[in-house]
């Protein structure tokens, strides 16, 4: 995994946008990002907190939907990037229990997410 | 793999039955199992068939809930038991990025739920009973006297109309209106309330006098089974509900 593409975001910098469409996920290695997701009334509210060894944008790997929420680096932070090719990839070469579960708990999300 | 726990059966052997509480995930080394069902003729109704290489009861490392469906094995067949501390051993040696992967995506599953069901439709039961409205309290006293002290309950006026309006229309009820008034402003809004609403209640306006209103109430129980007479919202909910059983 040490061969894996990775971002470096200042404090307070944006990585990726509600709506924008979605290519990879996020595997945070140091800092910490909040997830945040735009209300009706229009102020931001923060769903959620992303640290090291914690994932986020995973649903770009299985479907091919917009992003459903902003993420933002809370402090300095460094991320792994996962393209789907690299997922792909990692997915040859695991134990083909973990790949099958992978496979199936991905196809119940899809169709959950109507997808 | 080979330290990991496993199990044979044979042809035509259950390996798990439906409602049967779950807590481990099968994956097929050798041979052929077979998910079946019960269909409602009772006989086993197969979904589909597994080979070597497929897993199934997975649901059960995500959520504990009984087994939807049944298993078999269709010939002499080896299983991998994969429960929660094996799958755990299986991850510890795996990349770290579909380590993280995999538990988040278990994670979206425990939240992500399927819609639920939508709910039973009310069941349509014959006219058993009717909300009475009646606009003037005078008529009230009037038709108590007039009915007596049998299973009747008559509505007064607007805490009627407000549980007309929560019961959307008037579904759960008939509903008769009595008014001393033709052209009543009450029993159009309430006729054009349930007639808006499209539901199956039945609507009828019985315009009496102070001197009749015993013949329109005894028209009333002879149409109606059971003639409810009360004055408060509360009753009017507890009618309603014992007519939707």
């Amino acid at each position: 995994m040490d061969d894996l593409p990775q971002k470096t975001f200042q404090s307070g910098s944006l990585i990726l946008a509600e709506g924008d469409p979605g290519d990879a996920a996020y595997l945070v290695v140091k800092g910490k990002v909040e997830i945040i997701r735009g209300t009706k009334a229009g102020p931001q509210a923060v769903v959620t907190e992303v640290g090291p060894g914690g994932i986020f944008g995973e649903f770009a790997l299985i479907d091919n939907k917009p992003r459903a929420a902003t993420a933002m680096a809370a402090e300095p932070t460094v991320c792994t990037i996962i393209s789907r090719e690299v997922f792909q990839k990692l997915m040859k070469q695991t134990n083909p229990v973990i790949r099958a579960l992978m496979l199936d708990y991905t196809k119940r999300l899809r169709m959950l997410r109507g997808d | 793999m080979d330290d990991l726990p496993s199990k044979s059966y044979a042809a035509g052997e259950t390996v798990m039955r439906e409602g049967d509480p779950g807590d481990c995930a099968y994956m097929v080394v050798k041979g052929t199992v077979e998910i079946f069902n019960t269909g409602p003729d009772g006989k086993p109704n197969v979904l589909a068939k597994l080979p070597a290489g497929s897993i199934f009861g997975e649901y059960a490392l995500i959520d504990r809930q009984p087994r939807s469906a049944s298993v078999r094995a269709i010939e002499p067949t080896l299983c991998l038991l994969l429960t929660e501390p094996v799958v755990n051993r299986i991850l510890g040696r795996a990349d770290p990025v579909i380590r993280a992967l995999l538990h988040a995506y278990m994670r979206r599953l425990r939240t992500v739920r399927p819609p639920a069901p939508p709910p039973a439709p009310v069941p349509q039961k014959p006219n058993k009973s009717v909300a009475v409205i009646a606009r003037e309290p005078e008529l009230l006293e009037l038709a108590k006297a007039a009915i007596g002290p049998m299973n009747c309950k008559l509505y007064l006026n607007n805490s009627g109309m407000a549980l007309l309006s929560e019961l959307e229309g008037g579904r759960a009820v008939d509903v008769v209106f009595i008014s001393f008034y033709t052209g009543d402003m009450q029993a159009l809004l309430v006729s054009r309330m349930i007639k808006r609403g499209e539901k199956t209640a039945r609507v009828k306006t019985v315009l009496l006098a102070p001197s009749s209103v015993k013949q329109g109430l005894d028209a009333v129980r002879a149409e109606f089974d059971n003639v409810v007479v009360d004055a408060t919202t509360e009753t009017l909910r507890q009618a309603a509900l014992a007519y939707m059983g």
